[in-house]
């Protein structure tokens, strides 16, 4: 038993129609949003894992240089003993000697002042990671929050989907509403309203012939609604 | 045999090695071999340093910070370690007084005896203080 006009029902069964729609819309839009959250989550927690991989390799450079650091000290104290030797030959005989190891040790000092350049580079571009990891870490705290705030929200979608289409049962049972019929009913309205203007645009443009032909096909198909009506 | 000609200016070969700010002269027969700073073992209740270097145990002076490297001295037949006496050059320096002048300065000689009796004194004082 209606307690409602029929008026009052196709107008409940629209307005709910079209929360039914903006709930699935906004559920689609929810899902997508938790996807994109996840996606940036994850790409940030790889940047920062990026970071942790080059401090480990800034930790391998770090080594390696300390090493060449060694190596080139070795190298002087073996050019400085192999002009100790020439020393001990005498000006004339360890003249040679005492050339090529200045020669040798020249190159290492230079060798030196390159490296400390090449530490110095590994030292910024540590520090570079550092400040880099520091901004990261924010980043990845509001994208988590993000995700968790969407996650919610998504839930709360569902409730809300879910409560909607509860009332709708409802309504159906209670009122004899059905929110589907009337969105049917709806949009063939609108889809009819859009007919007439066509028709009336084409009748407008002297396309007559044509309006006509269309009139009566649409007459037509508005035949047996009317049988079934009277 | 004739004697050297004044005129000419008479070379030392050896080593300037900074100590303690300041250039000092070893010469090149009293320095056998520099070598990295070794690892350091204290003699206990001598207040004694020695190292081991190639295969070789010296004694090890300190003259300064542990520095670059350890210059390894002979003294009398023994082998001694400068721990702190950076090597600057090697090579022939112009004589000047007793030491030698090195780019316009002058280095006195390191009497490395002298250092080695200084250690031992020290050591003897702490002996017996104990």
């Amino acid at each position: 038993m209606s307690r409602i006009s029929a008026e009052e029902q196709q107008r409940l069964a629209e307005t709910l129609a079209e929360a039914v729609k903006a709930s699935s819309d906004a559920e689609q839009a929810s899902g997508q949003a938790q996807a994109q959250a996840a996606r940036q989550a994850a790409e940030i927690e790889a940047l920062l894992e990026g970071g942790e991989r080059l401090a480990l390799r800034g930790r391998d450079l770090r080594a390696s240089v300390q090493e060449l650091r060694d190596t080139l000290e070795r190298g002087r104290l073996s050019t400085l003993n192999a002009a100790l030797e020439g020393a001990r030959l005498g000006e004339v005989a360890g003249r040679a000697l005492m050339s090529m190891t200045e020669e040798v040790r020249s190159a290492l000092g230079r060798s030196a002042d390159v490296l400390d350049d090449h530490a110095a580079r590994v030292a910024e571009l540590e520090r570079e990671r550092e400040r880099l990891v520091l901004a990261l870490g924010p980043l990845a705290d509001a994208a988590r929050a993000v995700a968790s705030e969407v996650t919610r929200a998504a839930e709360r979608n569902r409730s809300q989907r879910d409560a909607l289409s509860e009332l709708a049962l409802e309504l159906r049972q209670q009122l004899g509403v059905d929110p589907e019929l009337g969105g049917l009913v709806a949009r063939a309205q609108q889809e009819a309203t859009d007919l007439l203007d066509t028709l009336s645009a084409l009748q407008a443009r002297g396309a007559q012939d044509e309006a006509r032909v269309l009139f009566a096909r649409v007459a037509a198909l508005a035949k047996p609604s009317s049988t079934d009506e009277s | 045999m004739a004697p050297l000609s004044p005129a000419l200016p008479l070379n030392r070969a050896g080593v300037i090695v900074r100590l303690g700010g300041e250039l000092r002269f070893l010469s090149a027969h009293s320095v056998r071999r520099f070598v990295p700073p070794p690892t350091l073992s204290d003699v206990a209740g001598t207040g004694l340093t020695m190292a081991l270097v190639d295969g070789q145990v010296l004694a090890i002076i300190p003259v300064g910070p542990r520095g670059s490297a350890l210059t390894v001295c002979e003294l009398g037949g023994e082998l001694v370690g400068l721990l702190g006496a950076d090597p600057e050059a090697v090579g022939f320096f112009e004589a000047d007084g007793a030491g030698v002048s090195f780019h316009g300065q002058r280095a006195q000689v390191l009497d490395v005896a002298e250092l080695v009796r200084a250690s031992a004194r020290r050591t003897f004082e702490q002996e017996a203080e104990v």
